[in-house]
């Protein structure tokens, strides 16, 4: 009944919403879904990848870095950090059962967690300035649009169609399509396992450094415990979309985050804090359903060699 | 009587107490048995010695040792991680703090509450038993969800229900006081309560182990397929598990309600998960393992814990945990113990060494030589 109410623009306003925070949580999802097509590796430390990359824009800020330099090295800080974590962590234990690599990521993810707390960065959240043209506004009719909102989409877009460039018309892309379909033939077939791996790892850094950019970005600060809402995210929407496909990633995000939205303007107000709780419901009935995803992606509950 | 048939006659006996060890009770009773004696040896000595703060280190360690034994039940058994325990200490531990608090307190706390809640006013044990079949209760449907998933989509799943379960205890306003402390919860956990509860769950945990359900259960961990093969109910084994395992982190919950006397939906979040995976995992795939891990990563944790006061690092010893776990997947993936109960690797011991002397007074020869055991068998 009450949803009946709802007048045109508003529901306008709240696709714009979701737009928005579909991207983010596109990118993440992606993010997660490169490492895991690859590897069946579930990385918990891809939250940490954002809270660095994000404490790579405070620190660049801070110091008076202008914006066109602040984007490119923030998204490089994702990438560079993500390999530095394949070299160091995740080789010695390629191979492994997929429990031994979840719990890896996972020990891992609050080893940088607590380094940040003791390397001097405190258990304060720190507020990072971002210039001023993105909080201004235009108006389409009566809809309300951040221009932040409107680089989130465009970014999001952008690195989309790069991606699926790459991944289709290169060499490397193919090799990397190969090796999520079957990793064994793909290797057989000449292509070495490390340069894969590097690559999944190296895509994943750079796209959770581009989500941290807009995430980070939109809340304002970041502190020491910032990843683990973006990876949580990135993992739902992941798993929504089917987590060995790359396609469904992003169509999980811009479900989760579509999701999200209307159950906080649909609950009554009273109860609007309940919608996370209510996502979550959903999303372990979508994996009881299809527990492959939306779109069909590796079956997860199966172990990977 | 002649010595020879004295001797025939205590070799039978003997022979028929190595046969009674073939039934997984007795195993399983025995084996128990020397955890539990070593377990309470090792608390009441260190608490009966110690100054005050160990005392409640003691209290914390028991607490948290319940939780693990809870995990290694299912997840040891199953193969599968479980971030969800956590949610079902929760449960637990705030429906004893609404079951036992003084009804005066509940009053000013939650006024609108429903009336059985408000003047309920039960003692300690009838308040852990209703907590415990409360949480039992709950983890049956939520487990005939979970029972068919694994890897990353169990992984997923029981993160989403610790999540759910947080946010519905921070949000149900009029029964769990919101995002609010609730205060006022009697301080009934002693270390005598403690101590009797782990040892019933090493007992629970290891009969659990050895009986036909957690056989056919550790078969599905190894292989999945084959145990289907041989006809493994893989749903109605994990389903078990789980329940029972929601049971034990139900005991842990109470225990630490009225260790702490005050609650918040905070208290039971993913921080909690991550230090009783580290017990869980470090200490290895069986009973004793997890009794052994708990033990080293409590004593680990409070050394270090000693040494952030001292030195006012925050965040050195989960820094140095988190190293200890990711040092353990990369060079020791399946824990201290492996997939040995103590008294395993206590019985393979000694019929080691025991094969070595025979072959050593059958050969003649030194038994380190290369050969020696195979000559005997």
């Amino acid at each position: 009944m009450e949803l009946l109410a709802y007048t045109g623009h508003e529901a306008a306003q709240q696709v714009v919403n979701a737009l928005s925070l579909g991207s983010v949580y596109a990118l993440l999802a992606l993010g997660v879904a490169a490492v895991f097509s690859v590897l069946g590796l579930i990385n918990f430390a891809h939250g940490e990848l954002v809270t660095l990359s994000g404490m790579m824009m405070l620190l660049l800020g801070t110091h008076g870095v202008p914006w066109p330099v602040i984007v490119p090295l923030t998204i490089l800080t994702g990438g560079a950090a993500a390999i530095v974590m394949e070299r160091i962590a995740f080789r010695p234990v390629r191979g492994a059962p997929a429990v031994t690599l979840l719990l890896t990521s996972l020990g891992l993810s609050i080893i940088i967690q607590n380094v940040f707390l003791i390397a001097g960065f405190g258990a304060q959240s720190k507020d990072i300035h971002i210039p001023d043209w993105s909080n201004s506004t235009f108006h389409v009719g009566s809809v309300i649009v951040q221009w932040f909102d409107v680089a989130t989409v465009l970014s999001t877009m952008a690195a989309l169609g790069i991606l699926t460039l790459f991944l289709r018309r290169s060499v490397r892309g193919l090799a990397l399509r190969a090796a999520s379909e079957d990793f064994t033939a793909t290797r057989m077939m000449g292509i070495r396992a490390n340069s894969v791996i590097m690559l999944a790892f190296l895509i994943s850094g750079l796209l959770a450094g581009l989500a941290a950019f807009f995430y980070i970005g939109a809340l304002g600060q970041v502190g020491y415990n910032y990843g683990f809402t973006p990876l949580l995210k990135g993992f739902v929407a992941a798993v929504i979309g089917g987590l060995g496909s790359l396609t469904g990633a992003v169509l999980g995000g811009f479900i989760l985050a579509a999701l999200e939205i209307f159950f906080q303007v649909a609950l009554p107000t009273e109860n609007t804090p309940f919608y996370e709780a209510i996502v979550f419901v959903i999303v372990i009935f979508v994996l009881l359903v299809r527990p492959q995803g939306v779109l069909a992606g590796r079956g997860i509950g199966i172990e990977r060699v | 009587m002649s010595v020879a048939q004295g001797e025939a006659g205590s070799a039978q006996a003997l022979n028929r107490l190595a046969g009674l060890t073939e039934l997984w009770v007795v195993r399983a009773l025995l084996g128990s048995s020397l955890v539990s004696v070593l377990l309470v040896a090792l608390v009441v000595g260190v608490y009966e010695t110690g100054a005050a703060t160990t005392q409640t280190v003691v209290l914390i360690f028991l607490y948290n040792l319940l939780a693990v034994l809870g995990l290694q039940v299912f997840t040891s058994n199953s193969g599968v991680v479980s971030f969800g325990h956590v949610a079902f200490m929760g449960i637990a531990a705030y429906t004893t703090a609404l079951l036992s608090t003084d009804p005066a307190t509940k009053a000013t706390q939650i006024p609108n509450a429903p009336g059985f809640i408000r003047h309920a006013q039960l003692a300690f044990l009838p308040s852990t038993l209703v907590a415990v079949a409360v949480t039992a209760a709950v983890a049956v449907p939520v487990g005939f969800v979970f029972a068919r998933l694994s890897g990353a989509a169990a992984a997923i799943v029981t993160l989403s229900w610790l999540l759910i379960v947080q946010t519905v205890l921070a949000n149900w306003d009029t029964v769990t006081h919101g995002t609010f402390t609730f205060y006022g919860i009697p301080p009934s956990t002693t270390v005598w309560w403690g101590l009797g509860w782990a040892v019933a769950a090493v007992f629970v945990a290891r009969l659990f182990r050895e009986s036909g359900l957690g056989l056919s259960l550790r078969a599905t961990s190894a292989d999945p397929l084959v145990a289907r093969a041989v006809g493994v109910n893989l749903g109605r084994a994990r389903l078990a598990a789980w329940v029972l395992s929601a049971a034990m982190a139900a005991v842990a919950g109470v225990l630490y309600a009225h260790f702490i006397t005050a609650l918040a939906p905070t208290n039971f979040g993913f921080d909690l998960v991550f230090p009783l995976l580290v017990m869980v995992i470090v200490g290895g795939l069986s009973v004793s393992g997890a009794v052994v891990g708990a033990a080293s990563i409590a004593f680990i944790q409070e050394a270090l814990r000693r040494i952030e006061n001292s030195t006012g690092h925050q965040g050195v010893s989960t820094t140095v945990l988190a190293a200890i776990f990711l040092g353990m997947m990369i060079l020791r993936p399946k824990g201290l113990l492996g997939r040995w109960e103590l008294d395993e690797l206590l019985a393979r011991g000694t019929r080691m060494l025991h094969e070595r002397r025979t072959t050593h007074a059958l050969a003649g020869r030194e038994p380190a030589q290369k050969g020696g055991r195979a000559d005997t068998t």
